[in-house]
């Protein structure tokens, strides 16, 4: 009996030292052994072409430094926003965090100012466009270093223009030519457009409409105002009053491009971004123009993203040395190439155009030539959040733009 | 009760015969039950009783995540109830859903099990086909729900070949966001109680039945006088699980329409994950899952009492 008990004991403390082995690196978001460091780096994106691309110019640090790995965390674009904050504030945040301009503010507490650090890893800040690198600074400090940047385009199917008999758009179209023109491409189970219930596209048209954005300089919401309500109402339009567009749902992932690819919508709004994921997944011709411009012309929002280093990591001279990496020459000029990334640094931006579809020069640079920076607000997810819950009712044309807006200024607390 | 039947381990006297030897025989078993339970009861202890702890501990704090705790008093409660119309709606929600789905549940699955519980032709077919959605993965199913029913989707293509026009949208509209929720769920949950209800039917014993048809039963009268008397607790075992589960539902309103339109679809959960993930507010989520906790004590006390009167054990 007592020997049954002794080996049972030693079973069981076996089995607890081999769990506790279990638990692996130690300090935040890096791991030395020998001279071997490696830095966790998080970024959204995981479509196996994003992944491949992240996974590539990880290993072009390796490849500058082999005492240097980057390990690749990736997670798809909801969920990141979602979970980053919890990672960052657990106990083992990674040390490279990517950063997109829209969400700067919210996470700037987390960050650590790049300033100093620039210099000793051969940044050099006027290489890369000046918007997207402002776009990036929380009061007046740089957080991350831009990777990529882009207005929003619109993305059309060419074959569905050509069955109904529509002339292909031209870069500079206006609201009025387009929202015609979706009419035609509007037939049977198919539409000419295709949206969904995300709060980026009221920024996407706003300025183009009325000449503001729904977010003040210094990151409040102004989405109460009469210029934002025309611009809700219209684009909310689209789908009640000139049924171009199908009808919405509340979803957590972004439904919109699933129409769009699956050839049963003709149009579809986003950035230069979505180019890897669009050449790869289209089974149509695609065309690209850019979006449809209201009284103010052809301008919009420049996003972009980049990477920064969270304020936990501890191995900082390392951090910045990968970054250097990350976005340098090497790794923005293969991220063009493969259409996942219009390089932020301006004298690679020719590989993107290389390797996009017809005309995505000429688009990008009508597009971009009055785009305005991007602004978010502090609490920009919950912002967002709030607006993507209600929206479905006001586009599905349940209930009204101006009641709608009003609720989502009053619920935020980024005012 | 003699248990030492373990060699080695009985006392004897003088002359042979067994001493009864009560104390040393419970420590030594109690330590063998010990040794043996200390895995399981350990597991649960840090895993399940030690999180449910501090989780009522942390309901009473104000705790932003990446920040600390600080103490808040009943104040999350009295705010919930009071001043949270979010809160009162996914509780709303959450007894609709509850209401609408476990009569179903049960009431569908009792009719599936007794169709297919006869050695009829392709049991084993129907009881595997219906299983399927129970086994595989809910976010899997319901994403594929979503793809369907989105209004450029499957099910839209197919209405308008049929009918000309385009279908009711139906995951966009706060009617009937609902109803596809309930649907989704049913068709996912009834292999569960499916299976443990053919199990039960199929214990009743014939000759009951046949006793019962001599006397003149008719086949409606078999089933209600004496086949669901004599499967009431596999009937009482799937109401409690039923119950317990649906008012946890999270995936389906989550990844079919995110609690929308609106907060129509909103469940108590999912409230609570916004809350806790969303708006980093872990100690109102904390206060959240504590009444969750309390609402489903209360309702499963009400089944257990029900038990007394409608449960038939032998």
């Amino acid at each position: 009996m007592k020997k049954r008990m002794l080996a049972f004991g030693a079973i069981v403390a076996a089995g607890a030292l081999a769990l506790t082995g279990c638990s692996g690196s130690v300090s935040s978001g890096q791991s030395s052994a020998g001279g071997a460091t490696s830095l966790d780096w998080a970024i959204w994106g995981n479509t196996p072409p994003e992944i491949a691309s992240a996974e590539h110019i990880a290993g072009l640090v390796h490849a500058s430094d082999p005492n240097l790995t980057v390990k690749v965390q990736t997670m798809s674009w909801p969920d990141y926003w979602t979970k980053l904050p919890t990672t960052l504030a657990g106990g083992n945040p990674p040390c490279l965090v990517s950063m997109q301009m829209g969400h700067v503010r919210e996470f700037a507490d987390s960050l650590l100012p790049l300033d100093n650090l620039l210099a000793s890893a051969s940044i050099n800040v006027s290489d890369f466009d000046p918007g997207i690198m402002k776009a990036l600074q929380v009061d007046g400090k740089q957080l991350a270093i831009p990777y990529d940047l882009g207005p929003i385009v619109l993305y059309y199917n060419k074959d569905m223009f050509k069955a109904a008999g529509v002339a292909e758009p031209q870069n500079g179209w206006t609201i009025d030519e387009f929202v015609a023109d979706a009419k035609k491409l509007t037939s049977g189970s198919n539409y000419g457009f295709t949206m969904d219930n995300s709060i980026e596209p009221l920024m996407d048209w706003a300025p183009s409409i009325t000449g503001s954005l729904p977010v003040t300089d210094d990151g409040k919401l102004a989405i109460n105002t009469p210029e934002m309500v025309s611009v809700m109402s219209w684009y909310a339009g689209l789908v009640n009053k000139e049924k171009v567009a199908a009808p919405v749902i509340a979803s957590p992932t972004s439904t919109a491009s699933v129409a769009f690819l699956g050839g049963t919508a003709a149009m579809y709004a986003n950035g230069p971004w979505e180019m890897i994921n669009n050449k790869a997944q289209a089974k149509f011709n695609l065309g690209i123009v850019t979006l449809p411009a209201g009284p103010k012309g052809v301008t919009g929002p420049i996003e972009g993203s980049g990477f920064g280093i969270s304020k936990k990591c501890s191995n900082p001279t390392a951090a910045i040395k990968a970054l250097a990496v990350l976005t340098g020459p090497d790794a923005l000029a293969y991220m063009g190439d493969i259409g996942r990334a219009f390089p932020a640094r301006t004298a690679q931006q020719g590989s993107w155009y290389k390797n996009a579809v017809d005309g995505s020069k000429a688009t990008l640079e009508a597009a971009m030539k009055n785009g305005i920076p991007f602004r978010a607000t502090t609490y920009w997810t919950q912002d967002g959040l709030n607006y993507s819950q209600g929206v479905v009712s006001v586009i599905n044309g349940n209930s009204s733009a101006a009641d709608f807006l009003k609720g989502v200024q009053d619920q935020s607390q980024s005012k | 009760m003699a248990l030492n039947v373990v060699e080695g381990t009985e006392k004897r006297d003088g002359r042979g015969r067994r001493i009864a030897s009560k104390n040393r025989r419970r420590r030594g078993d109690g330590r063998t039950a010990a040794g043996f339970l200390a895995p399981s009861l350990g597991g649960f202890a840090i895993f399940t009783l030690g999180p449910i702890i501090a989780s009522v501990v942390v309901a009473f704090t104000v705790w932003p995540t990446g920040g600390s705790p600080t103490a808040a008093g009943f104040s999350n409660f009295v705010r919930l109830f009071t001043n949270d119309p979010n809160f009162i709606q996914s509780l709303k929600n959450t007894l609709i859903f509850v209401f609408a789905y476990v009569p179903l549940n049960l009431v569908l699955s009792l009719a599936l099990a007794t169709w297919i519980s006869p050695r009829i032709r392709g049991q084993n077919a129907y009881r595997v086909l219906l299983f399927i959605p129970v086994v595989t993965p809910m976010v899997a199913n319901a994403a594929v729900w979503q793809l369907s029913l989105l209004p450029s989707g499957v099910i839209d293509g197919i209405w308008v070949s049929v009918f000309g026009v385009h279908a009711p949208n139906f995951l966009g509209s706060p009617t009937y966001a609902m109803a596809v929720v309930v649907l989704m769920s049913l068709w996912q949950g009834l292999g569960y109680n499916l299976m443990v209800f053919v199990s039960a039917l199929e214990a009743v014993p014939e000759s009951m039945l046949e006793a019962a048809a001599i006397d003149g039963a008719s086949t409606v009268q078999q089933f209600f006088r004496i086949k669901v008397p004599m499967i009431s607790p596999a009937i009482f075992f799937g109401a409690t699980m039923t119950v317990i589960t649906s008012f946890q539902v999270f995936v389906q309103p989550f990844v079919l329409t995110a609690g929308g339109p609106g907060n129509s679809t909103s469940t108590l959960v999912m409230y609570l994950y916004r809350s806790g993930f969303l708006f980093h507010n872990l100690g109102y989520a904390s206060a959240i899952g504590v009444c969750l906790f309390l609402i489903i004590l209360v309702v499963t006390g009400i089944v257990f009492l029900a038990q007394k009167r409608l449960v038939h054990y032998e």
